[in-house]
């Protein structure tokens, strides 16, 4: 064989050498590639996988747990929770990997949560009669902080016992909960990740970093923290609440728009549960008249007081308005009678309304 | 000289046919192996693809397993809803009365979200329902008296019923309050939940 020639096989092989490397090197990529996408997808569909466990455990504890008046606390991978409530429509959800609509849940709480533990307390909503019942939502390193004003803006009686009825209601729970005055209400409330301070009147601290203020003005003539009053969220404009529940609701909701879409969509659920009461006291009307029994007459004036009680004429059952003093005062002044009529029923061995 | 040049030339003949054939067998080499190669890989990637098709039959029988596990809890969670509603239960002076149902407040239910009879009923029953819809989802709910047996009843007081379902189905054993008379009787609560197969 020529040199020539010998030269040339040479280099074509040395040419077919490097070409098998080169397809070696780009077939392994590909292959590696390939791997990597599948290990990544896999770990993707296996976060989300873990974002829709923690999801149904935590819809299946806000649907298990509706006992009234009970405290839970639910341990969960750390996750970030994100509450939502649209006040034009009462759309409300929750996110932790996925947005899951809550429909039938009314829950108060910070719009955001990070935490691997959830405290859940629940409470009942009656006016007079149960209406639902309501969730709040916290977790141990926001802080409840009662503000006992001292000194010359000093609380008056009515006020320190508002404080000690809130505080006898919280501290049955284990809700992260402190008193302090004017002293030491900055250094007690920098211990946490966020606190809600909780005060009377206007007598309430300066602001600090990362607090929330609740300004709670109860109905003087009443002078009960059960009935109604008005409430003022950082400082903003003041909104409405009715019994503890909904005042609870305020002081553990992170704004006033959020705190006022969950309302609304309890004042809904409240003018539905009217609307049925109403047309069973008509239906309770017919029965004792068919008998001829007397108790329909004591009928009357609950049925007119549950009339009374309407807060809203819309046609949906969310309604974006209802929260004013004056709906407030008219719901309260009503329950009182459907009250007085229920123990009026109850003393003339009739069927009660509740 | 003609000898030795016939035999050189033989010899050059002989030579260029040896070292043609020695080219041709090293050329076939190399393709046999260049088809080896390649034969690999496409096995390689055929097994791998068997591999993902397997792996995705499995997965698709567990999404369609856990599909009617959600299916039945879907059922169960109305149930339970049911059992817990201020709207049917009986009370005794704000405090609840367990596994009992009021006969009027089921009739007022029933009055409520089933007369279409006016336009304003009409509304209000829309209205109802738009609200009551992410209770009982799409679910058929009954109370049913049973006992006595003379003044047995059977009222449908929600129905969202879609086409194309299957159904699965619940019972719940409640005592009927009847509040005017005072009088409690024996019935069911019958959920069925429709749902696409």
């Amino acid at each position: 064989m020529s040199i020539v020639r010998k030269r040339r096989n040479n280099k074509r092989g040395a040419i077919e050498l490097q070409f098998n490397w080169i397809f070696v090197l780009v077939a392994g990529f590909i292959i590696f590639t390939f791997i990597i996408s599948i290990i990544l997808s896999q770990k993707k569909s296996a976060d989300a996988a873990l974002g829709v466990d923690i999801t149904n455990q935590i819809t299946a504890e806000l649907q298990g747990k509706r006992a009234p008046n009970t405290f839970y606390e639910v341990t969960i991978p750390e996750s970030t929770f994100t509450f939502r409530c649209t006040k034009d429509d009462g759309y409300f959800d929750m996110k932790i990997s996925e947005s899951t609509p809550l429909p039938t849940d009314i829950i108060f709480t910070d719009k955001t949560l990070q935490t691997k533990k959830l405290y859940l307390w629940t409470r009942e909503f009656r006016l007079p009669y149960t209406i639902t019942t309501v969730t709040y939502l916290t977790q141990p390193s926001t802080a409840f902080i009662l503000y006992n004003a001292t000194g010359n803006t000093a609380y008056t009686v009515n006020e320190l016992r508002y404080l000690d009825e809130i505080y006898a209601d919280l501290s049955s729970t284990n809700i992260t909960l402190l008193v302090a005055n004017g002293n030491d209400i900055a250094s007690k409330a920098g211990q946490f990740k966020r606190s809600h301070i909780i005060c009377f009147d206007g007598n309430c601290p300066k602001t600090i970093a990362n607090t929330n203020v609740y300004d709670i003005t109860p109905n003087q003539t009443l002078n009960s923290l059960d009935a109604y009053g008005t409430i003022k969220i950082n400082g903003g404009d003041e909104t409405a609440y009715i019994t503890k529940t909904t005042l609870y609701g305020a002081i553990f909701s992170e704004n006033k728009n959020y705190y006022e879409c969950q309302l609304n969509r309890l004042m809904g659920q409240f003018e539905i549960k009217r609307e049925l009461m109403q047309t069973r006291i008509a239906l309770l009307d017919e029965g004792y008249k068919k008998i001829n029994n007397d108790c329909r007459f004591r009928l009357t004036g609950p049925e007119q007081s549950i009339i009374d009680m309407n807060i809203s004429t819309s046609s949906s059952w969310y309604n974006n308005d209802t929260i004013t003093n004056s709906n407030m005062k008219r719901a309260y002044d009503n329950t009182l009678q459907v009250n007085n009529g229920n123990e009026d029923l109850k003393i003339h061995s009739c069927t009660l309304l509740y | 000289m003609k000898t030795s040049r016939s035999i050189a030339a033989r010899y050059s003949i002989r030579q260029k046919t040896n070292h043609h054939m020695i080219r041709h067998s090293i050329l076939r080499r190399a393709q046999i192996q260049s088809v080896e190669t390649i034969a690999v890989v496409i096995i390689i990637i055929i097994l791998i693809i068997i591999g993902i098709a397997f792996w995705g039959n499995v997965k698709k029988s567990d999404v369609q397993q856990t599909a009617a596990e959600s299916q039945d809890l879907s059922v169960v969670e109305i149930s339970k809803y049911l059992n817990e509603m201020p709207e049917f239960n009986c009370y005794q002076s704000g405090v609840e009365d367990v596994n009992c149902v009021d006969l009027y407040k089921i009739l007022a239910f029933n009055a409520t979200m089933n007369n279409r009879s006016d336009p304003a009923a009409q509304a209000r029953a829309d209205k109802f329902f738009a609200f009551y819809r992410p209770y009982f989802k799409n679910s058929r709910i009954v109370f049913e008296q049973i006992y006595p047996a003379q003044s047995a009843f059977n009222i449908t007081i929600y129905d969202n019923n879609i086409s194309n379902t299957t159904t699965r189905q619940i019972y719940l054993p409640v005592i009927i309050k009847d509040s005017i008379t005072g009088r409690n009787n024996f019935g069911v609560v019958i959920v069925d939940g429709y749902y696409r197969p």
